[in-house]
């Protein structure tokens, strides 16, 4: 069994990475191009984040921007009114993040399928409104400007493009070692069988409500921190785009798009929308505002009504057309990647 | 005390609206077991449609008489031609598909329009108080509850006495016991989408007569109707009508007595309120399971 | 006592109006095999699933090896080595032959490599080795049924239940899974079994429960059970009913 069959994740991930990180050098010269890469990596970000949840975990919250608002809001409040540096803001995010996902987690347990993503829906909209009135505290509707000071790593800004783009693909590659470790542990069967069928998951000694709520409360931490980052990337954050559904939508239409519940599916799937969507409206943009609506609603109804798994069951299809069902013989070297097997059938 | 009659008064008017809504998305989610989340949209539709009625100067309130029609026949061809792939797919398709569709419609309202507020400029209906005893009311707020009332009544009674109500009512009590029992669903679908619709933009139509619209708006409607639905219980369809009456009381009662900005979020707190202590609705019997 | 599995004492459980179960006293030793039968609709599959906790009882009190269970979950029982089958089957979709299995061996090894290697020799014992990385999506209804075993399997139970396994079955199928079972008690798990196929049933079981309309008819050997009147009363009401049912299997 060859060595790279035997670790192909671990090696095409490394390809993968390794290539992203030469593509300012080639491909996406110029601040504009960079500034796509970073907005494309950290949707793919915030995707594999949902995806445990949403993919793996088999809940579907619509309200995931809850925690992206509140980790871009504590480290921004923070440096804004007490100069506490945005790393340290960060880990202050994800552990107000955390808390919250703890509180809301465990009320909301025993939910389950619309209803979960009813109350994670109302949950965030709520934060929203919450922060549009209490504009002594966050400025209200109108948001929150970080100001501008001498770019250093100390207080997270940066001159330039080219340094975030490689700290976003740091935090993409950090968020995807964090979902391929669960994927392949034991945590991970875990989830997916309480997924798959909570009772069965029960009868063979799985703590359905301890496994849901862990994986709810760690991606709320992930996706707290990429919160941070863009408040950071943006030196703005205000009540619409970091609580609102906009925001959540996004997130678990890269993940759904690209395949839920696989490991790539995320990534491909939230680079491909901030690429869809970037290219409307440049397209579009003399014709009519709201081009990259279209694109989002029209890239929905594509998936609801085609391809439910998403890019990844596209690229299986194609896979099984040309290389024909295999009826792989027991070998153990590649089981360790049939834990990669695409979720997304499940949702029919 | 007078605030508080007042409040109540207005969250009444307004909540039979809400009320109304409520039912169109009740219906859907009862009968097809779809959860509609392009439902607000069909809102703003109504509002829109009556808006452009009105630049060609007819009168908003003979308009609501023709979204009866037009609700109907796109709501029938809605279902029809597009949600029909995926009644009784999982709850992720319909949950992508609807909520797809209504990001089109708001896009598309968006280009048609402008991305700014519209409203019927220069009605008076909707804009001046008149005043009945104690109270201050628009006569819009008024005229459209009566009407939100008239259409509730009108569809209970449909539901409970026709032949067509029976086989919708027998469809939301169980889908596989109807057809086996001769109840044609995929009529009956479509059918009850277009009510649904209908209810949907005569709700939209009457809004518009003292509130402009934008095209965002179906999203505010959405978690309202959401709202009234979840504490109706999910399968009651008279039930959303009176959780659209607590959700309007209880909005205007936080505006009120708390502060506008916050109108919601009473409303949203409720909300998760019940879903978590009373996930079968505020009207569920005991022991009733989600 | 080491010996006692499982004990139920008055349990009573409930749906809507309907007594599934009713004052159901009982004590199953460790060893062999013991069937629990009866007509359809007798209570057979909740009384299962009150014993693995899959159901809260209504009342009563039930222990597992000794230790109260009234109110605890069902994951407690699994952890505490109990595994069992469902009626329906019920595999993990999403995931693979071997992946379904490795979920049962995270009960007793704490890491997948360790649940894998027990994974795999459960499978080798049902004789799906060779189809471990196939999606459940692709078995036939037998392989669907030796999976669902091996699952259970590779948790390494100290009691097995087993609902219904042998229906759909061809003749030869049921020999295979006699046979199997039989593995099994000899190398030391207690098996409970529900079923239907009664000759079969008489034949390798040491110990017979009768359920009738939630209750327990009797309660004895194979020989004792087959010349009791009420269960013969039993069977002879509800022959037709059964009839029925086994042509919908």
């Amino acid at each position: 069994m060859s060595f790279i069959k035997k670790h192909s994740t671990v090696f095409w991930g490394i390809v993968v990475f390794a290539v992203a990180a030469t593509l300012p050098l080639w491909l996406l010269t110029g601040s504009y191009l960079q500034g796509l890469g970073v907005a494309a990596i950290v949707a793919a970000s915030l995707s594999v984040a949902w995806n445990l949840v949403g993919g793996y975990g088999g809940r579907l919250s619509f309200g995931h921007a809850a925690f992206f608002g509140l980790g871009g809001y504590t480290s921004s409040l923070l440096f804004v009114h007490f100069n506490v540096s945005p790393w340290a803001g960060a880990l202050a995010g994800m552990l107000v993040a955390g808390i919250v996902a703890i509180i809301l987690g465990s009320i909301t347990t025993h939910l389950q399928g619309i209803y979960f993503t009813l109350v994670t829906f109302v949950f965030s909209l709520l934060l929203m409104n919450l922060a549009r009135y209490a504009t002594g505290l966050t400025g209200g509707d109108v948001g929150l400007s970080i100001p501008l000071e001498q770019p250093s790593f100390a207080i997270m800004q940066f001159r330039g493009q080219t340094i975030w783009y490689y700290l976003a693909l740091a935090m993409l590659f950090i968020f995807m070692v964090v979902a391929w470790l669960i994927v392949r542990s034991p945590f991970g069967y875990r989830l997916r069988a309480t997924k798959d069928d909570v009772d069965v998951a029960r009868a063979l000694g799985v703590k359905a409500e301890k496994v849901k709520l862990e994986v709810f409360t760690l991606s709320a931490m992930m996706v707290a921190f990429a919160g941070t980052f863009l408040a950071q990337y943006e030196l703005f954050i205000d009540p619409g785009s970091a609580f609102g559904m906009d925001r959540s939508v996004e997130m678990a239409l890269g993940a759904i798009f690209g395949g839920a519940g696989t490991l790539w599916g995320p990534v491909v799937g939230g680079v491909a929308i901030v690429l869809f969507g970037e290219g409307a409206r440049v397209w579009l943009e003399d014709s009519f505002t709201g081009a990259d609506i279209i694109v989002y609603g029209a890239i929905l109804i594509a998936v609801a009504l085609w391809l439910p798994g998403g890019l990844a069951s596209l690229a299986t299809m194609v896979r099984d057309a040309i290389f024909g069902k295999r009826k792989r013989k027991g070998d153990q070297a590649s089981l360790s990647d049939a834990t990669e097997s695409n979720g997304g059938a499940h949702h029919e | 005390m007078e605030l508080l009659a007042q409040t109540l008064i207005t969250g009444i008017l307004l909540g039979g609206v809400y009320g109304l809504i409520a039912m169109g998305l009740s219906l859907a989610f009862g009968v097809m077991r779809i959860v509609n989340f392009a439902h607000g949209a069909l809102v703003a539709i109504g509002m829109y449609a009556v808006i452009a009625l009105y630049r060609a100067d007819v009168n908003p309130f003979v308009s609501l008489a023709l979204m009866v029609p037009i609700g109907l026949l796109f709501g029938a061809l809605l279902q029809g031609s597009l949600l029909n792939w995926v009644t009784g797919k999982s709850e992720l398709r319909q949950l992508l598909l609807t909520l797809g569709f209504g990001m089109v419609v708001q896009a598309v309202l968006q280009a048609l329009f402008t991305p700014g507020q519209v409203g019927l400029t220069g009605f008076a209906w909707g804009s001046q108080l008149v005043q009945v005893g104690p109270l201050y009311l628009k006569p819009a707020h008024l005229v459209g509850f009566v009407i939100a009332i008239v259409i509730a009544i009108a569809f209970a009674l449909l539901l409970r006495y026709s032949a067509l109500g029976r086989q919708m009512r027998a469809t939301v009590d169980d889908a596989e016991i109807a057809e086996s029992s001769g109840v044609r669903s995929k009529y009956i679908y479509i059918l009850a989408m277009g009510i649904g619709t209908a209810i949907a933009m005569i709700a939209g139509g009457v809004l518009v007569t003292y509130r402009p619209a934008i095209p965002t708006i179906g999203n505010e409607f959405l978690l309202i109707a959401f709202v009234a639905v979840v504490l109706g219980g999910l399968r009651n369809i008279i039930g959303a009508f009176v959780g659209g009456l607590i959700a309007g009381v209880m909005q205007q009662l936080t505006a009120a007595f708390v502060s506008p900005a916050l109108q919601d979020v009473g409303l949203f707190a409720l909300f998760i309120l019940v879903l978590i202590f009373k996930p079968a609705g505020l009207f569920s019997r005991k022991g009733e399971t989600v | 006592m080491s010996d006692q599995l499982i004990e139920l004492e008055n349990v009573s459980k409930s749906f809507g109006g309907v007594k599934a179960v009713q004052n159901v006293t009982l004590q199953i030793d460790a060893g062999g095999i013991v069937a629990l039968v009866g007509p359809n609709g007798a209570g057979k599959s909740t009384l299962f699933d009150l014993m693995t906790g899959v159901q809260k009882l209504d009342s009563g009190r039930r222990s597992l090896f000794g230790q109260d269970m009234t109110r605890a979950p069902s994951h407690r029982f699994a952890a505490a080595g109990m595994a069992r089958t469902f009626q329906k089957v019920r595999l993990f979709e999403s995931m693979t032959v071997l992946d379904n299995v490795v979920v049962g061996g995270l009960l007793t090894s704490h890491s997948v490599p360790a649940a894998e290697s027990a994974a795999l020799e459960a499978l080798g014992r049902l004789g799906l080795a060779d189809r471990a990385s196939s999606m459940t999506s692709e078995l036939t209804l037998i392989d669907r049924k030796r999976l669902e075993m091996a699952r259970a399997l590779a948790a390494n139970p100290r009691i097995l239940l087993l609902d219904e396994v042998m229906t759909g079955l061809t003749p030869q199928e049921v020999e295979d899974a006699i046979a199997l079972i039989q593995d099994l008690v000899d190398s030391g798990v207690t098996v409970l079994l529900v079923e239907h196929l009664l000759k079969v049933v008489m034949r390798i079981s040491r110990r017979v429960l009768v359920l009738e309309q939630g209750q327990l008819i009797a309660d004895g050997t194979p020989k004792e059970v087959q010349a009791d009147p009420r269960v013969i009363e039993a069977y002879i009401g509800a022959a037709h009913g059964e009839e029925d049912d086994n042509a919908a299997h």
